[in-house]
């Protein structure tokens, strides 16, 4: 018959080695992170003002710059805050078609703005529903080159 | 008369002198039992500033505590995550996704334990995040302040 006496011995030398703590105590430790976006201004988009009531399901923005080729974040009667903007760089061309809408030109007369915000498979994305503004150079490149004919606005819907 | 005053000068020298007959002597043991123990003071907030998707690591400020224990009393220290009961003897480091901004980090110490002296003996929570993390936020930035898995524990064992 095999001894289990080796065995033994060798547990009793296990527990024997390990840990006998006398007592503990504890504290909580607690994390905090603040997460920035890369380059973010941190400068927080604003509703409308009074005179541009804000409208539920409607995304507004402002202009942070109006260098050419400057993006805007934009905030949404959901409280949640959007930002898009090109790759460093990298030309912003990804943006066209698909689920996105935009207007070639811009119409500064509102009222026709607010009557295509009721049609949505209208041309033009309503006013208010602004989510990225490029603003292009509007100065002329060279003889024949006209501000106008630009695509001076972006409306992307979502 | 002065013979009377010298007689009783005498008799009262001899009633204030010590008039013991002998003495013994005995010993006696004192007994002290002494618990050893260790106090754990607050632990400062571990803080993170991470810029969504940066390449470097970041490391975390604050974490500081003081221990302060039995002369030549040896403790340890370990982590667990969460705020729970705590369950010694925890581990050298964990492992957090936060829940707010969905950001990995890991904590660890800046000791594996040390020996007590009586005095307040300072160490410190550390903190890494790794780099490349995109993290989620609606803004410009954001913290943790709603993430419910934002407090761990620290265990000190003797």
């Amino acid at each position: 018959m095999r001894s289990f006496a080796p065995v033994l011995t060798a547990m009793m030398a296990l527990f024997a080695g390990a840990p006998s703590w006398a007592g503990s105590t504890d504290k909580n430790v607690t994390v905090g992170i603040t997460l920035s976006q890369p380059g973010g201004s941190g400068v927080t988009p604003v509703p409308p003002s009074p005179a541009q009531p804000q409208r539920a399901g409607v995304c507004y923005s402002r202009s942070l710059s109006e260098k050419t080729g400057a993006s805007v974040q934009v905030v949404c009667d959901s409280g949640q805050f959007v930002s898009i903007e090109a790759v460093p760089g990298q030309p912003f061309l990804g943006v066209h078609g698909g689920a996105f809408r935009y207007s070639m030109s811009i119409d500064r007369d509102r009222s026709v703005y607010e009557a295509a915000a009721k049609d949505p498979f209208g041309w033009r994305t309503g006013w208010g529903t602004v989510t990225m503004l490029r603003l292009y150079d509007v100065h002329a490149a060279g003889p024949g080159d006209y501000w106008a004919d630009r695509p001076l606005e972006l409306l992307v819907s979502f | 008369m002065k013979r009377i005053l010298t007689a009783t000068a005498i008799a009262a020298a001899l009633t204030a002198g010590n008039a013991q007959a002998g003495n013994t002597s005995g010993t006696f043991t004192v007994n002290v039992t002494l618990t050893s123990a260790c106090t754990l003071s607050a632990v400062t907030a571990v803080d993170f500033a991470y810029t969504s998707l940066q390449a470097a690591v970041a490391n975390a400020t604050g974490g500081g505590f003081s221990v302060s224990c039995t002369n030549t009393l040896p403790y340890t220290f370990g982590l667990q995550a969460g705020n729970g009961a705590a369950t010694p003897p925890g581990a050298a480091t964990i492992a957090v996704t936060d829940n707010a901004v969905n950001l990995n980090y890991s904590l660890g110490l800046s000791a594996a334990g040390a020996t007590g002296n009586g005095a307040a003996q300072a160490f410190s929570v550390t903190g890494t995040m790794a780099g490349s993390q995109a993290g989620t936020c609606a803004a410009a930035s954001c913290t943790n302040g709603a993430a419910t898995n934002k407090i761990h524990t620290l265990i000190v064992n003797y």
